[in-house]
This record gives structure tokens, sequence and C-alpha cells, in this order.
């Protein structure tokens, strides 16, 4: 290694005179919570942030946005805005649990590496644990890798702190990847007694957790923070590869025709290449703009045809639509998942 | 109450499945083995609960 190979290593190891705020070291995508495109406001279970889920079974686990007030962020220089409040309750049977998940795609992700996950953690009393691990989903088809790995606990405390745990991710010599396998991050906030050994004994605990700057990076060492994409615009584009929404009267502009008296087709591309073929569903009130006549108010929104970069979908029982005429569709909600 | 799956025909007359979930939500899901929706409803098919054909 040549002396500025070592110089380089020993900076970015240590965080030195060269902040290694790369691109692409952390694996986490939304790390610090600015990217909301579901606009949550309180969840219980399933996605909240974008690329974040919530898995909890025996007490209630309730994920809010939070807003850092300027200048009080845990990190001096970096201004950030959002963090994820947890408040755990009813924890206390064996079988109990509560994490925060964020599932990243493609099980070679880490695979044979020494891996260090790093957070800002506080909690509102006392001085609860959050154990991490990573959980392995070989994925359709496939077989083989170890399922838990278990990284360890911290214990944090009512003030904003940094913590990391630095672990051996196993090899997968001997597995066979499937299709859309994942190894997951998982932060433990509760665990009954069944769960000791992925939640590294824990424990059930019932408090108030707040999380920001999640990190996932190869190394022994815990870099400065630094979203995965390390922009704005780029972490907005990396989790619409995963989940996109689109509210007509205000995101995107999509436009189609009558195609009956009733019911008009519309097409639009995608912000971005989906991850895979993803899904859709519609919510709200539906309207359209009709070309010299004025807004249409629909029954439905469906019939999608769903492609990894473009959409179509019909919005549905209206009347006196003029075949061939076009629309501008203004209002309603589409969201569309690939997620893993 | 589990979803509800219905097998039907999408927008483009592709083969799609389409899932009512326990707060109405209703999602279209391509029939791509790699979208974990369409991953679901095969699980859920596994465990003999054969969908209604449109």
């Amino acid at each position: 290694m040549s002396r500025a190979q070592l110089t380089s290593t020993v900076e970015q190891n240590t965080g030195g005179a060269v902040a290694p705020f790369l691109a692409g070291k952390n694996k986490i995508i939304n790390g610090d919570f600015r990217i909301n495109q579901r606009n949550f406001t309180s969840a219980t279970s399933g996605y909240c942030f974008d690329r974040w889920t919530i898995a909890a079974s025996g007490g209630t686990m309730t994920v809010t946005p939070q807003t850092f007030t300027a200048g009080a962020a845990p990190v001096a220089g970096y201004e950030a805005q959002t963090y994820a409040q947890i408040v755990t309750s009813g924890y206390g049977s064996a079988g109990d649990y509560g994490l925060f998940i964020q599932n990243i795609e493609d099980a070679r992700t880490f695979a044979g590496q020494t891996v260090t996950i790093s957070f800002w953690a506080k909690a509102a009393s006392g001085t609860p644990k959050i154990a991490v691990e990573t959980y392995l989903g070989i994925g359709a088809g496939g077989s083989g890798g170890t399922t838990s790995t278990p990284a360890g606990a911290v214990t944090i405390s009512t003030s904003w702190a940094r913590y990391s745990v630095t672990f051996a991710v196993p090899s997968l010599s001997g597995a066979t990847v499937g299709t859309s396998s994942t190894i997951a991050v998982n932060l433990w906030v509760s665990a009954g007694s069944t769960f000791n050994t992925r939640a590294s004994s824990i424990g059930t605990q019932n408090n108030t957790f707040s999380i920001w700057g999640v990190q996932a990076e190869n190394g022994s060492v815990a870099t400065p923070f630094t979203t995965a994409s390390g922009t704005v615009q780029g972490e907005l584009a990396l989790c619409q590869r995963y989940y996109w929404q689109c509210d007509l009267s205000s995101v995107s502009l999509i436009y189609g025709a009558g195609f009956s008296s009733s019911a008009a087709a519309f097409v639009t591309y995608l912000p971005v290449t989906m991850r895979t073929t993803p899904s859709a569903s519609s919510s709200g009130t539906f309207t359209a703009n009709e070309n010299g006549v004025g807004t249409r108010t629909f029954t439905a929104l469906g019939a999608f045809g769903l492609r990894t970069t473009a959409l179509s979908f019909e919005m549905s029982g209206s009347s006196g639509l003029t075949v061939g005429k076009p629309l501008e569709a203004n209002s309603g909600v589409i969201a569309i998942s690939a997620e893993l | 109450m589990p979803s509800i799956y219905l097998e039907i025909t999408d927008g483009l007359g592709q083969q799609a499945i389409q899932r009512t979930d326990e707060n109405g939500t209703v999602w279209w899901i391509p029939t791509d083995p790699a979208n974990s929706d369409y991953q679901a409803y095969l699980a859920t098919l596994a465990a003999n609960s054969a969908p209604t054909a449109q």
C-alpha cells in the first residue's frame, strides 16, 4: 500500500481531515427520515417513512415523524430536518416484539463482510436498549444462508448520542440466491424472551425512542453520517425505485382521453424505473378536466396497466364524455409499490 | 379479516391480481415473480386459499 493510499484509508477510518462523504457507502436509504412520500403522521404497522417498515406484535409500536428545532439536530454541521419517534406500550410477554426495519435489496449486500451499523438515539426516560440484527431473505426459489445475524445491543440515555455496532455478516457460500432477495436491518425496541437470541436479550420495553441518522456500511468504523445518495433529490429517486405516490392535484400532470361516454384512459411515465413491475392502488376523489368543458367527476380509478417505467389507468363512472377528447387528471391519489 | 384476492385482466389486457385489504384499499398486482405482493398472493394460494375467477 502506498503512503497516499494508507493516508486515505486512515482518514476514512478515522473521519479525519477529509470527511468520507461518499455517495453509496450507506446502504440504508432515507437514513435521515427526510423522505415521507406516504405523508404518514402516525403508523403502527407497515410502511411509514420511505423504505422503513414496522413489525410489531403483543404491544403497540407507534412511529411518528418529528421535526428538529433548528440548530438542535444531534450532529454539528448537519442540519437535519426530521427524526423518527417510536413509542412502545403494552409490551410484557415472552412472544412480544417491536422492530423498525429497512429491507435492503439483494441478499448479497454485505455478505461475508465486516459491517458497521450506526445511528443516533435517545429515550424519554431511563436507559433502554436497542438491539441490532440483520435478517436474510434469500428470495423466492432461493435456499440456504444464515437467516439471523444478531449484532448486539446498545444502551441509550435521555440525550442524543451516536451508537454503533460492528459485526461479521456470514457469507452466502453454499446458498442459492432467489428472486427479490433481501437483507434487512432490524432495530429491535422491544423483544420478549422468545427473541432473546435475535434481539440480544433486550427484553420487553415500554418507552419513547428517538432515532435519526441510520447508517449501514462496510468496515469496522462508523464513518460520518451521510444519506445513501448524498443529495435530497438522489435520496428521493432511490426511494422512488420502491414506491411512488402521486397526488394528481399537485404532484403530476397526467393526460388522457375519453374512450366512452363514461370512462377515460390515461398514461404516464414513472419518475424513476421501479425495482420490478409495481402494484398500484388509488384513493380519494377522482376528477379530470375535459378540454373545453370543465371538471368531470368519476367514481373509480383503476384498470391499471403496470410497467417498471410507465403506468396506464382508467377513470370510470362519469357521464357525457366525448370519445377522443383530451382530459387532464386533476384529483385522486395513486400509489405505486415495488417494495421488497 | 384477511385480504381478498381476485384474478383479473389489467388495463393492458394481461392477467393480474386484485387484492382488497381490510381497510377497503384495492391493489392491482402484476403477475411478476419479483413483485412482493404477488409473492404474498402465491403464498396465500399455497395455503389453499383459492382465488375467485372474475
